[in-house]
């Protein structure tokens, strides 16, 4: 009767162990990285981009529709938005910030739209991840049709939602350091309300591109 | 007669002392002069080159690097190209540069800045750039500065152009 007493203890303690860090174990072990969730996105784009059947003129608004949807999953706008205000965020209302990261994530789309439909076949090999707590730089490789290598890097921040975007370097060029200082300059000589005017006009001109 | 011999032999002597001492103190004078106007110039220097050029107190960021050029300690850190500090350390870390600077206590640096190595004109010396971020939150000393932008490598970018042309040539 003891034994089986002490066996039943024994099973228990077991038991509460496993519910208590099963979970996170469990989860842990099944949760993809930065590399593995980047991978995941750019295959989804560059499925829609092989997709024969998207590749027909009428159907140039869906293809888009769906790169977009593949790239809104893995790039954090309203970080990236604030990254590249900088000292120019803080002051700026909930509204204005709302407004500016829609104006952002407009310019970028429409901007490497064209990069993006002008795929014919470039290689993209992933060369590692750095993981440093909540931040990752992934590693990748995008070797050209005329065999050129042009490495790019991507920051990336572990959400809730995964590990999402928040910054590219092509070439060792950051996208973000790059808006930034062209805004910053801009709104050294103009109001705010100018500088958001002039981005309106930009996105609107890159419309159609 | 012994004293009228003696007695100017005596004096001469004395005199002769007298201007040992005098020329001893006055060489003794320039002496102190010198080594004080040495010590203040070194310290002068010291504190020109380095902190107090900075307006006060300093704190201490480091930031890593693929490349950081020809970087070197006492390169200038600037931000909207006034120096605010400057490189007291470059080391290898992990097969990446890491760049110790030393900032001007008054300047304040948000966790989103990016550090830039730049460098004056084309054949310039190297300097670190740093752009101000939007957080709120603040680097205090011995932080590191996470955003980086590599020194760019303008040959290997004209290379990798005038082969990526050719090969095009080719096809």
């Amino acid at each position: 009767m003891s034994r089986r007493m002490l066996m039943g203890a024994v099973w228990a303690c077991v038991a509460v162990l496993w519910a208590w860090a099963g979970p996170a174990a469990r989860g842990a072990a099944r949760e993809p990285g930065p590399l593995e969730q980047l991978r995941a996105s750019t295959d989804k784009v560059l499925a829609v981009l092989k997709d024969e059947a998207l590749k027909a003129p009428a159907c140039k608004a869906e293809r888009r529709q769906k790169v977009y949807a593949a790239i809104d999953e893995r790039f954090n706008w309203p970080e990236m938005a604030q990254r590249t205000l900088a000292r120019h965020w803080a002051p700026r209302s909930p509204e204005e910030r709302q407004e500016f990261t829609r104006l952002l994530t407009e310019l970028l789309r429409r901007t490497y739209m064209s990069k993006i439909e002008s795929y014919s076949g470039e290689k993209v090999h992933y060369k590692g991840e750095r993981i440093e707590g909540s931040y990752a730089r992934v590693d990748v490789v995008i070797v050209t049709t005329k065999n050129v290598d042009v490495p790019v890097e991507y920051s990336m921040r572990k959400y809730d939602g995964g590990w999402l975007i928040y910054d590219v370097a092509v070439e060792g060029i950051k996208l973000v350091n790059n808006y930034r200082m062209q805004f910053s300059s801009m709104l050294d000589g103009m109001s705010y309300p100018q500088f958001i005017e002039k981005l309106k006009a930009k996105v609107a001109e890159t419309k159609d591109e | 007669m012994r004293v009228s011999v003696e007695g100017p032999i005596q004096g001469q002597g004395a005199r002769s002392r007298g201007r040992d001492v005098r020329k001893m103190s006055l060489e003794l004078t320039v002496g102190v002069f010198v080594v004080a106007a040495l010590a203040l110039f070194a310290y002068f220097t010291v504190r020109i080159g380095q902190a107090d050029s900075l307006g006060g107190g300093v704190y201490e960021l480091t930031a890593r690097f693929s490349d950081v050029g020809n970087l070197k300690r006492g390169s200038d850190v600037v931000m909207a190209g006034v120096p605010i500090g400057r490189v007291t350390r470059v080391a290898l870390q992990d097969y990446r540069a890491e760049v110790t600077m030393a900032i001007a206590g008054d300047v304040k640096v948000q966790d989103d800045a990016i550090a830039t190595v730049k460098t004056r004109g084309l054949l310039g010396e190297a300097l670190i750039e740093l752009s101000p971020g939007g957080s709120e939150t603040i680097l205090a000393t011995g932080q590191r500065i996470r955003e980086t932008q590599p020194a760019i490598d303008l040959y290997n970018l004209v290379a990798k152009y005038i082969f990526s042309q050719k090969a095009g040539g080719l096809e």
